[in-house]
């Protein structure tokens, strides 16, 4: 197939689903019914399809599932007392409430949650609406120290727009920001904490009591803005790592990976020279901190990056004769170094010792969005998340491997994973956990073979 | 405020709207969420909208811009729920509909922007410049998002079709 025939064909493709999309019944009275009140969720159309209701910003809060990658880890690292913690800087601290036990926020709807072990966990949304319109909702922060069966809020610093609000859409709009918008979360620890978006960012050590308004790294020797991409963080053995990054560059991904101790605001760039940091994969537990970047900026495939030393020294890794541009879905690192990928056409490439991989593939083939690493545990043991088979298009499945991927065996499981996993799953040995809706985290704690839904 | 105006444009735009939210979207659930966010959104201040040269095109640009601000995390973009139109489904597919339905599925694992500049130059044929105001973005951006987007989905489109003739 040429090009210009490719072309013809993308066009053919769109035009053939706008075609064979039918309008669904009632839309433009339910449509004209809801924005005169003011309202921004609708109805679920196709109930019968066992589909949940998510929402668009909803969707969002699968970054915690690269979020947590790197705060499962912290568990096992955050009490080393290897911590570097100089005293914070010359931050203007903004008090907010202490903490009170609720149960549960009046309206709460989660936009991101994320755990860092078992026990500990939060969800970023909005409660406390003040009327039905989304816009009299408030951000939230809330957190779990029994595993969800409970949450209490944290304090937020003030002025926070919601990423849910409609009228606020600064969260994500290049150009178009109208206040401090924060649209993720990451505790590494009880007390150090952050909360980012676009152009924003905040941290605690004081466990939401304040919060430290860090203002966002300067454009570039070429201008161009930092922050305009989806911001990520990781952290581990003592250190926060954050990456923005960057695609209005003509030069290609500008973005910028930077580090600082945990429980200070001294960042500093770690970005392995010419990475090319555009929409890239950054995964940490211990020293080790892997980074995939370099698709954009004159690569032609994208190239994965370790460092053993926090960032200071890199080197290439990655398996040999694998193009990962535009196909890798998800990077993971265990506790003991191992790494694993996963692409969008079921690929699993894993190293026990960090550099050498091996391939293998799913059994039963690769439907709709190919695999997805859900969790690690050591170089032999990993969970992956697939398409069950064709036919199945709904319905997610756990397989968990116990060979470093050489197989998978399904794993046996009630609901969610079976028929409304819908994104943002995180695995960590037997401990789980899954966002079902806006409402709601699911958990297990035994490798998925069960799961307990928990409200907010 | 015309509640009048606000309800004619509904009717006469609310399934063209719709279908373009199905394209960035790729479901009908999230695509009239989408819709729903943005009009909710614009109806404070229709009349603002009704004074632009073309309400439609205001509110398209509307609508993209809000489903690129909903940003989503490659693996959050994995996850999601991508329909496959009725008539693609089967067992039995020409080879069109198979090109087709590839090429569909590998548009859902595009980040939002590229996406959405696919879309709104193969489907609306938008020129870069307002391209470039629904995306809120430079017209050199567009032209880049488009061809990295073009170029994500020929490599995918030919990854696959590679992947499945090895299997056979």
């Amino acid at each position: 197939m040429t090009d210009s025939d490719f072309d013809g064909s993308v066009r053919a493709t769109l035009a053939d689903v706008a075609l064979q999309t039918p309008v669904p019944d009632g839309l433009n009275e339910r449509l004209i019914a809801n924005a005169e009140a003011g309202r921004t969720v609708v109805t679920p159309l196709h109930s019968s399809r066992r589909r949940v209701g998510w929402t668009l910003p909803l969707l969002a809060a699968a970054a915690v599932v690269v979020v947590a990658g790197g705060a499962l880890a912290v568990s096992h690292l955050a009490d080393q007392g290897n911590q570097p913690k100089p005293p914070a800087g010359s931050a203007t601290h903004i008090p907010t409430a202490p903490p009170r036990p609720v149960d549960p926020v009046p309206d709460f709807r989660v936009a991101t949650v994320s755990f860092r072990d078992p026990q500990h966990g939060v969800a970023l949304g909005v409660g406390n609406c003040g009327g039905p319109a989304a816009a009299s909702c408030k951000v939230t922060l809330i957190a779990t120290d029994d595993g969800g069966a409970s949450w209490h809020v944290l304090g937020v610093p003030p002025g926070l727009r919601s990423m849910l609000n409609p009228d606020d859409p600064s969260c994500g709009t290049n150009g178009g920001v109208l206040g401090p918008c924060v649209d993720r979360v990451l505790f590494a620890d009880s007390a150090d904490g952050y909360l980012f978006g676009l152009h924003e960012f905040y941290s605690t050590s004081d466990g939401g009591q304040t919060w430290h308004h860090a203002p966002a790294p300067p454009a570039d020797s070429s201008g161009v803005p930092t922050i305009n991409n989806v911001p990520t963080m990781v952290a581990a053995q003592g250190y926060a790592y954050r990456m923005f990054a960057a695609h209005e560059s003509s030069a290609g991904g500008a973005g910028r990976l930077q580090r600082a101790p945990i429980g200070t605001n001294d960042w500093t760039d770690i970005s392995p020279a010419d990475a090319g940091i555009y929409t890239s994969f950054l995964a940490a537990s211990g020293p080790a901190l892997y980074l995939e970047a370099g698709i954009y900026a004159g690569h032609e495939n994208a190239q994965l990056y370790r460092s053993t030393d926090h960032g200071d020294h890199w080197q290439q890794v990655g398996p040999k004769n694998a193009s990962l541009a535009n196909s890798l879905s998800n990077l993971l690192v265990a506790p003991d170094g191992a790494v694993a990928l996963t692409t969008i056409h079921c690929t699993t490439y894993v190293a026990a010792d960090g550099i050498s991989f091996s391939e293998h593939n799913l059994p039963g083939g690769c439907h709709r969005t190919g695999a997805y690493v859900a969790g690690i545990a050591s170089g032999t043991e990993l969970t992956v998340v697939a398409h069950p088979g064709p036919g199945n298009d709904r319905h997610l499945q756990l397989y968990h491997s116990s060979d470093g991927g050489a197989s998978y065996q399904p794993v046996a499981s009630n609901d969610p994973p079976g028929s409304q996993l819908t994104t943002a799953i995180q695995m960590n040995g037997d401990f789980g956990y899954v966002a079902t809706s806006p409402y709601r985290v699911d958990v297990t704690f035994d490798g998925g073979r069960t799961w307990q839904a928990r409200s907010f | 405020m015309s509640d009048e105006g606000f309800e004619r444009f509904v009717r006469a735009h609310g399934g063209s709207l719709f279908r373009t939210a199905q394209l960035l979207t790729g479901n009908a659930t999230d695509a009239e969420e989408l819709l729903q966010d943005t009009l909710t959104h614009l109806y404070p201040k229709w009349s603002a909208v009704e004074r632009s040269d073309v309400p439609a095109a205001y509110v398209r640009r509307a609508l993209t811009n809000r489903f690129v601000s909903q940003r989503r995390s490659p693996a959050a973009r994995h996850a999601s729920h991508w329909d496959l139109p009725d008539a693609w489904d089967g067992r039995d597919l020409s080879e069109t509909v198979a090109v087709r339905r590839t090429i569909w599925q590998l548009l859902g694992t595009l980040p939002e922007k590229q996406r959405a500049a696919v879309v709104l130059r193969y489907f609306h044929d938008l020129p870069d410049a307002e391209a470039a105001q629904a995306l809120g973005c430079r017209e050199a951006t567009v032209r880049s998002l488009v061809s990295r987007g073009i170029a994500a989905l020929r490599g995918g489109y030919f990854a696959t079709t590679a992947a499945e003739g090895s299997v056979r």
